[in-house]
């Protein structure tokens, strides 16, 4: 087992929290461009998503595993497509509870 | 205190304020299987969960997550490493973003095949199996293996892992940090990576009482009490509240609710204006 | 100049039923009163100071409304109109078709009521007889001179509005200007028109508020109002204001409100369907309408059918719903949390065409009185409508009374009658689900809802005589762990009645229950199944329709692939796929003599897939719950 790199689950307002560690978010796309998926955090914030973007097509959720650059950037390392139908409510919660209460279970 | 007795009764699902004598509880505590020898039961955990039991209970005592041994468990994440070097088992390592965990599944039939064939590297599966430690190592032996098709399943995992955990943890004094205000706590201890980040002048400007927790109560105070919106007669509503301060709604509603319960601020013409109390 | 109306000409009219085909009728007056618009038309109660009666211009009498003709409280003279029945009540209304305005517009309404002894002692005069020979002239003529000839007969010599100020000498000269102008629909209103009058009933009062500031202390309430056509609006009161019309508002009442100012209302949070908001200053004028101008506000509903509820979880927006009851809880008290104060709380079960059911909570006075008449009614299935409720996740969705909902039981609305005829027709037959679940509530399978008696395993295994008196139905989350391959599985079942057939000696089998030899059978599932959560496991059994469910194929299609055998086992794979998935199963738990020992049984009445996120929803109040609990 290895605990030593783990992946935060973040929103947008807790990005900032995490800049230069590995973060968790899943994002509503709003756009793509080569090398960068712009899209809407859980908490309506933006953030854009750098590297190579997964093999198209993209659905209207995705889940971007990477490296926080800024407090609305990262640079991804692994993408999922979360399909098109996504409850971004329960998200938010999980984002928030596993960054205060119930950290220890995460990180 | 000058707080609307009205009562909506809505606020005891939002709130859970509430103590019924019906079991309207949607769960019975189960601690009183915790210690159940014969326990079979399917546990919900992160790999950080199991580290961590692992290194507190150590391999004779077997794991014990708040005191409900660790036999068969449920984990959701991502395959890799996935090795077929073997025909009678597939070994792949799961990482569920807490950490990374040892899984082996045997292939005995036909249909343990075809379900390892559905799994490759990268796929976000659901694996049911059994915790044995040897050797020092804790390994997962697999019962199942099933690909994630409704991701909202993702989220329920790790929140199924908070609610057994807190359902059956003894004591609730050890919390750390408040939920509402984590967002806040900038400043908190360790992550002190974003310190090159430009703050927004209004959250650098929050009092720190100290113990991490921000205070989005005197933030939401100084707000009420400056003259201009002590003089609005019909009081502030709390989405320019939220604009203001720029705190999402959803933060302030409970503190705007304690602080009302406290009797500092109270609901003017409706649920969602609010004054400050002068005294 | 027509000063009064004709006398008893409504009952007149009433009890002979060829009058108004007559071709020879006396002429009528009658006075005006309850003008108002609906749709291009108006209507009005005619009122002959003893008797009223609902009756309609037609639309080509509105430019008389509009250019002031014709007014409220005025009189007016009938020339050619209809008596038509109103086909939902057993009374009748006029339709009116040609009139003319008949003297000046008095400032109350007509009452002759307290004179009806004079009337009586000269029934020749003051009873119009209705005779075909009677020329009209003479009627005219018979009224006239009754009011202004004969002195004898002084209660037609005063005015009307003579008569009007004796009987109601206090009333404020306020209400009286309020009543003689027409009355505005609440909906007409808006900021930019000057003078208007609305009649309206309390449908909700806030509490008073006060409050300190630097410009010192203050007071606030706000009221709902609802007028006739159900149009609502939220009205606010400040300071002087406030005091001055805190208890002269009370709730249900219904009043004349003039000179209040509007406002754009915060749509995001206003609690009425309307665009604007009222604010009442000291010298808005609110004056109670009497008695017989009551009202019933006729609510204004917007119904959400219950499958599409989901959309409205945990927003701010209220809504309304119809349904057929199905349950109703006794009622249960619950604590609140601010001030320890036990709350009445009473839980009912609807469903609707959408073939869902949902709980709605109904608290305090709602759950000890309507809910009390809902209970004694319950076997009926009455149908209920009801007004402003919020939507929450408890349960997945669930629904609750706040202080300002409104329940009508059987409301006359082609809504209700729909639902009901549809209940009747097959609504009470079909099986339906709650919505907040996807699973079967109904009430042979004992359930108050999926959600309420959610349990984990443990909570059935640790307590070995559950059920023994009667079975007892809970709602559990688990995951298959285990289908033993070499069970029964199924037995062979009649296609008819589904009791199980014995082979008969030659061919065919024979149905005990039939009385019967069929040439074929089909088999039904009787599967034992190992159940577990994160609290244990158990062994649980399920019947053919649920066992289909689970395994996703018939008895007969699985019968198959266990008869063909071969490399590769399709049977064992169908048990396998089946196992680890996860599922909500509705149970009931009895006790069972087997061998001289009493056993716990386990029986599987409904079995759904999991909505992951209503179950994370479902988790997630379960934290919050525990944490508050434990601050």
């Amino acid at each position: 087992m290895d605990t030593s790199s783990p992946s935060v689950f973040v929103n947008g307002a807790l990005m900032r929290r995490y800049v230069g560690q590995k973060v968790r978010t899943v994002i509503q796309v709003i756009g793509s461009d080569i090398g960068s998926v712009v899209g809407k955090s859980t908490d309506d914030l933006q953030i854009v998503v750098r590297g190579s973007s997964p093999t198209p097509p993209l659905t209207t959720y995705l889940e971007v595993i990477g490296i926080a650059e800024s407090d609305n950037a990262i640079r991804a390392e692994t993408w999922t497509n979360f399909g098109n139908s996504f409850g971004t409510h329960n998200y938010n919660e999980l984002c928030k509870l596993a960054n205060g209460e119930f950290k220890h279970l995460f990180i | 205190m000058f707080s609307s007795s009205q009562f909506e009764p809505n606020s005891a699902f939002s709130g859970g304020g509430f103590m019924s004598s019906q079991p309207s509880q949607a769960y019975e505590s189960s601690s009183s299987t915790a210690k159940n020898r014969e326990f079979q039961g399917l546990v919900p955990v992160t790999v950080k969960q199991i580290t961590e039991c692992f290194q507190t209970s150590g391999e004779k005592s077997g794991l014990v997550i708040n005191g409900i041994s660790l036999t068969n468990v449920s984990l959701v994440g991502l395959v890799c490493d996935k090795d077929v070097s073997k025909v009678t088992e597939v070994r792949f390592t799961l990482d569920d973003g807490t950490g990374r965990i040892d899984c082996k599944r045997w292939v005995n039939e036909t249909f343990d095949a075809r379900e390892m064939e559905s799994v490759r590297d990268g796929t976000y599966v659901r694996v049911n199996g059994h915790l044995k430690t040897f050797q020092g190592k804790t390994q997962l032996l697999v019962f199942s293996v099933r690909p994630i098709m409704d991701f909202n399943e993702v989220t329920f995992h790790y929140i199924e892992c908070i609610h057994f955990y807190s359902q059956n943890s003894e004591s609730q004094g050890q919390q750390v940090g408040d939920v509402t205000q984590s967002v806040n706590t900038t400043f908190q201890g360790g992550s002190n990576t974003n310190q090159a980040t430009p703050l927004n002048p209004v959250v650098s400007s929050q009092n720190n009482d100290g113990n991490g927790r921000k205070n989005l109560d005197d933030m939401i105070l100084d707000y009420l009490k400056q003259p201009a919106c002590t003089a609005r007669q019909q009081g502030i509503h709390i989405d320019e509240i939220a604009q203001q301060l720029k705190v999402p709604k959803n933060k302030l509603e409970g503190v705007v609710q304690s602080l009302e319960g406290d009797g500092l601020i109270y609901s003017t013409i409706d649920e969602y204006h609010f004054k400050h109390v002068e005294l | 100049m027509q000063t009064s109306v004709t006398p008893d000409a409504i009952s007149t009219v009433l009890s002979n039923p060829s009058f108004d085909s007559s071709s020879e009728r006396p002429e009528i007056v009658v006075q005006v009163v309850d003008l108002k618009p609906i749709g291009n038309r108006y209507t009005f109660s005619a009122n002959d100071g003893k008797t009223r009666v609902k009756a309609m211009f037609t639309p080509t009498l509105t430019p008389e409304i509009i250019s002031g003709k014709i007014q409220n409280l005025g009189l007016i003279r009938l020339i050619d109109f209809t008596v038509n029945d109103i086909s939902s009540k057993s009374t009748k209304y006029f339709l009116v078709n040609k009139c003319e305005a008949v003297g000046s517009v008095l400032d109350s309404d007509i009452n002759l009521e307290s004179k009806s002894h004079a009337e009586a002692s000269d029934p020749k005069k003051q009873k119009l007889e209705h005779s075909p020979v009677s020329p009209v002239n003479d009627v005219k003529t018979d009224v006239c001179t009754g009011i202004t000839l004969k002195p004898k007969q002084e209660f037609v010599a005063k005015s009307a509005s003579q008569i009007m100020s004796e009987q109601r000498g206090n009333a404020a000269p306020a209400a009286r200007m309020a009543m003689t102008r027409r009355v505005h629909p609440l909906v007409s209103l808006n900021p930019y028109q000057g003078n208007w009058t609305i009649k309206v009933r309390v449908t909700n009062k806030g509490v008073m508020r006060n409050y300190k500031n630097a410009r010192g202390e203050g007071c606030v309430f706000n009221v709902e109002l609802t007028d006739e056509e159900g149009t609502q609006i939220q009205a606010t009161m400040f300071n002087d204001a406030a005091r001055k019309f805190y208890d002269r508002f009370q709730l249900g009442k219904v009043y004349y409100i003039s000179r209040g100012s509007l406002k754009l209302a915060n749509k995001q949070f206003k609690t009425v369907q309307n665009d604007y908001e009222m604010t009442l200053n000291e010298n808005s004028e609110v004056e109670e309408a009497s008695s017989e101008e009551m009202f019933i506000p006729e609510t204004k509903f917007n119904f959400v059918p219950i499958e599409e509820l989901g959309l409205y979880v945990n927003q701010k927006e209220l809504i309304d719903l119809i349904g057929v009851v199905q349950s109703v809880s006794p009622t249960m008290s619950i604590r609140r949390r601010t001030d320890n104060e036990m709350i009445p709380k009473r839980d009912i079960t609807l469903a609707d065409e959408s073939k869902k059911t949902v709980v709605v909570s109904l608290w305090n006075d709602l759950a000890t009185g309507i809910g009390q008449e809902l209970l004694d009614m319950a076997d009926k299935s009455p149908v209920v409508a009801i007004k402003s409720l919020k939507v929450g996740d408890f349960q997945g969705v669930s629904l609750s009374t706040i202080s300002r909902s409104n329940v009508v039981i059987n409301p006359e609305s082609p809504e209700a009658k729909k639902l009901k005829s549809w209940f009747d027709s097959e609504g009470k037959e079909i099986s339906m689900s709650s919505i907040g679940s996807g699973m079967s509530p109904s009430s042979k399978n004992g359930s108050r809802s999926m959600y309420t008696d959610r349990v984990l395993l443990s909570h059935i295994t640790s307590n070995p005589s559950l059920g023994e008196e009667k079975p007892v139905f809970f709602s559990t989350r688990a995951y298959i762990s285990f289908i033993k391959p070499d069970q029964t599985m199924w037995y062979q079942a009649c296609k008819t009645c589904n009791k199980k057939v014995t082979e008969a000696l030659d061919s065919g089998y024979w149905c005990e229950g039939c009385q019967k030899k069929y040439e074929e059978c089909s088999l039904r599932y009787i599967m034992a199944v190992k159940v577990t959560d994160s609290s244990g496991e158990t062994w649980i059994s399920s019947f053919n329709d649920e066992a289909e469910k689970i395994l996703g194929c018939s008895a007969d299609d699985l019968n198959k692939l266990r008869s063909e055998g071969g490399e590769v086992n399709e049977y064992q794979t169908k048990l396998k796929e089946a196992t680890w998935s996860s599922h909500v199963f509705r149970v009931s738990v009895s006790q069972n003599e087997y061998n001289g020992e009493k056993r716990q049984r386990v029986t599987v009445k409904g079995v759904a897939p999991l909505d992951f996120a209503a179950e994370t929803r479902l988790l997630l109040q379960d934290i919050s719950n525990k944490n508050k609990a434990s601050q």
